[in-house]
C-alpha cells in the first residue's frame, strides 16, 4: 500500500564509526512538503541529508523513500531510486573541467539517452529557469560568480525533475539580495512543479519565506518537526531566539 | 616601564611600573621571573602596580601564572598584588579565576611501538591498495564485456593524450640522457680492454629489459599518478565525487577505470619510445666518444638487440601502469576534502607508486628468469 509519505525515517541512528551523531530520529516528510532543518552548528543537519542521499550509512534505524528501504535495496535498485532525487550541494559541486552546458548535459546523456546537441535545449531552459542567460553556457564554473554557480548547479539538479529535491545551505555565500532572489527561484519551482523541497539552512528569511514545515535538530535528537506556524510560535526558549537573532541579523 | 625589587627586613616588595605592551610582553615576563630569582624562599612578598601602571590582557594573564608557580616553588609565606587601579585589579581578579583547560599531554610511543605501529599501517596500505586493485580489475573486466555501454571512450582518448601524448618528449629526453650516462661509464670500462663495441649489447639488453620501463614507470608516476591523486582529490573537495554518486553513478566507473585503461594503452608505447631514444643515446655517445662508428653501432645492434627484451618490457609496463593509476585514484578518492590531506595524498601516491614499481619489477625479475625469459 503506498502512502502520500515519501520519506519516512524511523528509529534513526547516525554517526561516523563510534561517534553517535543522532539517536532515535523520527520524522516523515509528505509530498509537495517544503521541509526545512535547522540546528546549531555540530547538531547532525549535513549528517542527516547524508543519510538521505545515500552517502552515509545509519547504524541503525530506518529511512523509507518512496516506500523502499533505501539501505535495504541492491545497488541497482539503489541507482534507480537515486534518479528521482537531486542535491544542491553547498558549493554547487559543478565538474569543474566542464563547461555550463556539459554539467547541465551530462546527467540527460547518462540518464535520458539523449545526445549533447538534443540536451542543449534542455539545457537552455532550465538555465533560463534559474535566470541564467544563455552566454554562461560555454564556460567553466570557475568563471561564473558564487550566485551564478549555485543557479546553474540548481538547473542541473532540476534538469532530470526529480520528485525530491534536497537542498544544503542554499544561500550561503550570497549577498542578502542574491539570496531573496533565490528564495523567489525556490518558491516559483516548489510551487509551478510541485516538487517536495528538503532543505538544511541557518538562513531564517529563507526558511520563514519558503518553508511549509521546519525540523529542529539539537543535541542529537530532534527537538520539534511541526508547521512553520507552530514551530515559530514555539514556547521553546532555543527556537525562539534562534529564530529572532536571525531577524535581527538580516 | 621596569620592574624593581626592594626589600625591607622579611618583605620583599616588587614594583611594576609604566606602560607595557604585547610587543614587549617577553621582556615583562623575564624582567620578573629574574626579580623572583632574586628572592629567597619563604618571605612575604609584595607585588605594587601604581595607579599609572598599564598592562594588557596577556601580560595580566601571564602575571597570574607566573605568581602561582612562584608562589609554590619559593614557598612565599605571604603574597599580595596592590593595584594602584581599580579597573587593573578587577581585570586581574577576573582573569585569575578563568580556568583554562589544559590541554591534554601528548605521550610519546617508544621506538618498538612506532616500529610496530609502521609497519601495520605499511601492511594495512598495501592490504587496501590490493583490495582496490582487485575491485578496478573486476570492474574493468566488466566494462570490457559490456564495451558498447560501460566503456567511456572519449575520456579514455584524453587521458591517453594527457598522460602519454603530452609525457613523450619527457620521456625521449630523459631516456636518451640515461642512455648517454650508461653507455659512457660502461665505454669507460670496455675500453682498457679494446671492447668498445660490446657497449652496443650493454645498451641493447639493459635500456629495454629493464631500464626503460623503470624509467617510464618512475616518470608515469610522478606526472599522471600524482596529477590522478590531485584532480580525484580536489573533485572531492568540491563534492563533485559525492555529486556524481548521488546521480547514481559509479565514480570508479567514470573516473577511475578510464584513467587506469588509459595508462594501461599508453605504457607500453611509452616504454618502446623510452628503447628507441635511450639506445640513440647510447649511440650518440658511442660515435663521439669511443670510436664505436654509426655503421658498427647499427650492424651489432641489429646482431644483440633481442625482440624477447622488448617483450619483456613492454609486458611489464602495462603492470605498472595499473599499479601506478590505481594507488593515484584510490588516494585520490580517499582524500579527506582538505587541501593538507590531498597534498599528503599526492606525495604518497608518487611513493607508493614507485615503491610498488620496483617490487613489481623484482617480482617480474624472478618470474623471467625461472621461465628462462
Amino acid at each position: 500500500m503506498t502512502t502520500n509519505n515519501l520519506i519516512e525515517v524511523t528509529s534513526l541512528t547516525t554517526g561516523y564509526g563510534s561517534v553517535v551523531v543522532h539517536e532515535n530520529l523520527n520524522f516523515t516528510i509528505k509530498k509537495n512538503d517544503f521541509c526545512s532543518v535547522i540546528g546549531g552548528s555540530g547538531s547532525g543537519k549535513t549528517t542527516l541529508l547524508r543519510s538521505l542521499i545515500c552517502l552515509l550509512k545509519p547504524i541503525s534505524g530506518s529511512i523509507k523513500m518512496f516506500d523502499k528501504e533505501i539501505w535495504e535495496l541492491e545497488e541497482t535498485e539503489r541507482t534507480i531510486l537515486l534518479r528521482r532525487i537531486s542535491v544542491l550541494f553547498q558549493e554547487g559541486a559543478l565538474f569543474s573541467g566542464l563547461t555550463i552546458l556539459d554539467n547541465l548535459s551530462f546527467p540527460l546523456i547518462e540518464f535520458s539517452g539523449l545526445n549533447k546537441n538534443r540536451s542543449k535545449d534542455i539545457a537552455k531552459f532550465w538555465l533560463s529557469k534559474v535566470g541564467l542567460e544563455d552566454e554562461v553556457i560555454n564556460k567553466l564554473p570557475s568563471e561564473l560568480s558564487g550566485g551564478m554557480k549555485k543557479r546553474a548547479a540548481l538547473a542541473r539538479a532540476l534538469i532530470l525533475e526529480p520528485e525530491i529535491l534536497f537542498l544544503d545551505e542554499p544561500t550561503s555565500g550570497l549577498d542578502p539580495i542574491a539570496a531573496r532572489k533565490f528564495d523567489e527561484l525556490l518558491k516559483v519551482l516548489h510551487d509551478e512543479f510541485n516538487m517536495t523541497v528538503f532543505m538544511i539552512s541557518h538562513d531564517v528569511i529563507s526558511i520563514l519565506n519558503l518553508s511549509t514545515d521546519i525540523m529542529v535538530l539539537g543535541k542529537g535528537k530532534m527537538i520539534v518537526k511541526d508547521k512553520k506556524e507552530k514551530v515559530i510560535n514555539s514556547s521553546d526558549k532555543w527556537i525562539s531566539e534562534y529564530f529572532s537573532s536571525g531577524l535581527r541579523q538580516n | 616601564m621596569n620592574i624593581e625589587v626592594t626589600n625591607n627586613k622579611d618583605i620583599y616588595k616588587i614594583s611594576i611600573n609604566g606602560r607595557w605592551d604585547m610587543s614587549n610582553a617577553g621582556k615583562f615576563i623575564n624582567s620578573l621571573q629574574s626579580s623572583l630569582s632574586n628572592i629567597p624562599k619563604s618571605k612575604k612578598l609584595s607585588i605594587e602596580i601604581s595607579d599609572q601602571t598599564n598592562l594588557p590582557l596577556g601580560i595580566i594573564l601571564e602575571l597570574g601564572n607566573i605568581l602561582k608557580e612562584a608562589k609554590n616553588s619559593l614557598s612565599l609565606a605571604v603574597l599580595e598584588v596592590n593595584f594602584g587601579n581599580n579597573d587593573l585589579e578587577s581585570i586581574y581578579k577576573t582573569i585569575s579565576s578563568t580556568v583554562l583547560t589544559k590541554e591534554k599531554a601528548v605521550v610519546k610511543d617508544e621506538l618498538l611501538v612506532r616500529i610496530g605501529k609502521g609497519y601495520s599501517e605499511f601492511v594495512s596500505e598495501l592490504n587496501k591498495v590490493l583490495v582496490f586493485i582487485c575491485l578496478i580489475v573486476k570492474e574493468i573486466i566488466n566494462s570490457v564485456y559490456h564495451f558498447r555501454t560501460r566503456l567511456r571512450y572519449k575520456e579514455i582518448v584524453s587521458q591517453i593524450d594527457s598522460c602519454g601524448v603530452l609525457a613523450l618528449p619527457i620521456t625521449a629526453l630523459v631516456n636518451f640522457l640515461i642512455g648517454i650516462v650508461i653507455t659512457y661509464l660502461l665505454g669507460n670500462q670496455l675500453q682498457y680492454y679494446g671492447a668498445n663495441l660490446f657497449v652496443v649489447d650493454g645498451i641493447a639488453s639493459s635500456m629495454t629489459r629493464e631500464l626503460s620501463p623503470i624509467l617510464v614507470a618512475i616518470i608515469v608516476a610522478g606526472r599522471s599518478g600524482s596529477s590522478f591523486a590531485a584532480q580525484l582529490g580536489s573533485m572531492r573537495l568540491n563534492q563533485e565525487v559525492e555529486a556524481l554518486e548521488v546521480m547514481g553513478l559509479s565514480a570508479n566507473n567514470i573516473l577511475v577505470i578510464p584513467r587506469i585503461i588509459a595508462l594501461m594503452i599508453i605504457m607500453p608505447l611509452l616504454v618502446v619510445v623510452g628503447d628507441i631514444f635511450g639506445i640513440l643515446g647510447g649511440m650518440v655517445i658511442g660515435t663521439l666518444q669511443l670510436d664505436v662508428g654509426i655503421d658498427n653501432f647499427i650492424e651489432r645492434l641489429y646482431q644483440v638487440l633481442k625482440l624477447q627484451n622488448i617483450y619483456v618490457g613492454m609486458v611489464k609496463a602495462p603492470f605498472f601502469a595499473l599499479f601506478i593509476s590505481a594507488i593515484g585514484c584510490r588516494l585520490g578518492l580517499s582524500a579527506e576534502p582538505n587541501s593538507v590531506s590531498i597534498g599528503n595524498n599526492t606525495t604518497s601516491t608518487v611513493v607508493q607508486s614507485i615503491v610498488s614499481v620496483i617490487l613489481l619489477n623484482a617480482i617480474f625479475a624472478v618470474i623471467f628468469t625461472n621461465l628462462g625469459i
